[in-house]
């Protein structure tokens, strides 16, 4: 029996395993489109029957959300003022002239208070818009 | 077009492999009508002597195409960051998308076809008389043909590619419901199929090592069952591709929702050795079957059986190896 295809294979499997290890102490990416997450933007969606979902912005969270109606527990976004998480049926969202992620192009910003949407909206010619994750 | 030096290595490459394509394919054409023809003990030492350099040429040059594919990924990536809207090389891939998809198609065909014939020119080269000198130079024009063609249309592809493009995110191909890999498994399986995608990536991957094992085990070496190995290393290409699209790429990036293969280089440390694996062992078996049928001679017998066993075991072990790295990512997760 020739012994370098056992050692070669071990050799691989070992890399693998420091891979794994590797792999886990990176950053969080999108779960849509694997780019690295800025926490400041950051969305969460848990659903119903899963682990939560870290998306990379509002625009992407809406992309995944368009497949998968009626599977979410619920979602939160983060305020860009303070970076805390909050539920987003209590967040203020503008659109305005900033995009948080140059790759999907997203312009929605979220806020947990109204004063700080709205200053946000006047300083980059945005608008107050309705929760964008608010089924119809 | 984009320069940075992934382009300019790319393009010195393709244009030394083009005008050393064209000069090779008329030679060897040449060297194949006259080799073995009757002449004076000068003019037949002459024709070896340029014989045998035009091969030591061909090798270089052949050696240095074969890693022509991974570099025209590597520079594909390279764009990722100038082209508005790419997060990928399936972005890039975006731009003149039908030459994209040409290239990357004949790539690993040119791949089979150069190792293939670096493999029989070991092998005649193992020898005192050189039996398969005229199958390598009727080999070696095709080769070559294959070579300009490749080499052309990536000079032509890097040319074209401007970063002034704009294209949307992998997200939009690989993703949408209506993606082929998710059609087939649906139209057969139902809308279950999730659940049978890594089972069947693991029965289909473990039927090609199986065989292979008893090949190596039994010492079968013949045409038939080369081929059949080769035929199920074929047949596992887009069952596993399948599988790996639908599953288990997306299990081993963490990103249950991410279809994307180019991604996942990117996210999976050791995903570039996984899939390099995968493919040195899908086509080394190919190259053993290639090396039989056209590597045989009384004089190369002893050494074309060894040759055979060597690239079933590697066949083995990439596809062994290839499946274990895979194992271990979903295991430890």
């Amino acid at each position: 029996m020739k012994k370098w295809p056992i050692i070669i294979v071990v050799a691989f499997t070992l890399i693998a395993v420091a891979g794994s290890l590797f792999k886990k102490s990176g950053g969080d990416v999108c779960a849509l489109d694997a780019i690295k997450i800025e926490p400041i933007y950051q969305v969460d969606i848990t659903p119903a029957d899963g682990k939560t979902l870290k998306f990379c912005c509002i625009g992407c969270a809406r992309k995944w959300l368009a497949g998968n109606k009626g599977k979410v527990e619920y979602i939160t976004v983060t305020d860009e003022v303070t970076g805390k998480r909050i539920d987003s049926s209590i967040a203020y969202f503008v659109e305005s002239s900033i995009v948080t992620n140059q790759s999907t192009g997203n312009r929605i910003h979220a806020f947990s208070e109204k004063a700080d949407a709205e200053k946000h909206a006047k300083e980059f010619g945005g608008t107050i818009i309705q929760n964008p994750f608010a089924e119809p | 077009m984009i320069i940075n030096i992934f382009t300019i290595i790319s393009l010195f490459i393709a244009a030394i492999s083009l005008i050393l394509g064209i000069f090779q394919a008329g030679v060897s054409v040449f060297l194949y009508k006259e080799w073995g023809k009757a002449g004076t003990g000068e003019e037949r030492t002459r024709l070896e002597d340029f014989a045998y350099l035009v091969l030591l040429i061909a090798s270089v040059i052949l050696m240095v195409r074969l890693l022509s594919w991974p570099l025209f990924y590597a520079t594909l990536n390279s764009y990722v960051s100038e082209i508005q809207g790419a997060m990928c090389v399936a972005g890039v891939a975006q731009i003149q998308s039908s030459m994209a998809r040409l290239l990357q198609t004949v790539k690993p065909l040119v791949f089979f076809a150069v190792g293939g014939w670096l493999l029989l020119n070991m092998l005649d080269r193992t020898t005192k008389i050189g039996p398969l000198m005229k199958k390598k130079f009727l080999l070696l024009s095709l080769v070559s043909l294959f070579v300009i063609g490749d080499s052309l249309g990536e000079m032509v592809y890097l040319f074209k590619v401007k970063a002034t493009s704009s294209v949307a995110c992998c997200t939009t191909i690989f993703d949408v419901p209506s993606r082929s890999s998710a059609l087939i498994p649906r139209s057969i399986f139902g809308e279950g199929y999730g659940g049978l995608m890594i089972p069947i990536y693991y029965i289909s991957n473990s039927i090609v090592i199986g065989f292979l094992g008893i090949l190596l085990w039994t010492g079968g070496t013949g045409i038939v069952t080369l081929s059949v190995a080769s035929l199920l290393a074929i047949l596992n290409i887009p069952f596993t591709g399948i599988c790996a699209l639908e599953k288990v790429a997306p299990a081993l990036m963490e990103l249950p929702y991410h279809h994307c293969l180019y991604c996942f280089p990117k996210n999976v440390p050791d995903g570039a050795i996984i899939i390099t694996l995968f493919v040195i062992g899908t086509f080394s078996s190919g190259w053993a079957l290639m090396l039989k049928a056209i590597g045989r001679s009384p004089e190369t017998e002893a050494t074309l059986h060894r040759y055979i066993k060597n690239l079933l075991w590697l066949s083995f072990v990439g596809l062994l190896s290839s499946m274990m790295m895979v194992s271990v990512h979903l295991i430890v997760g």
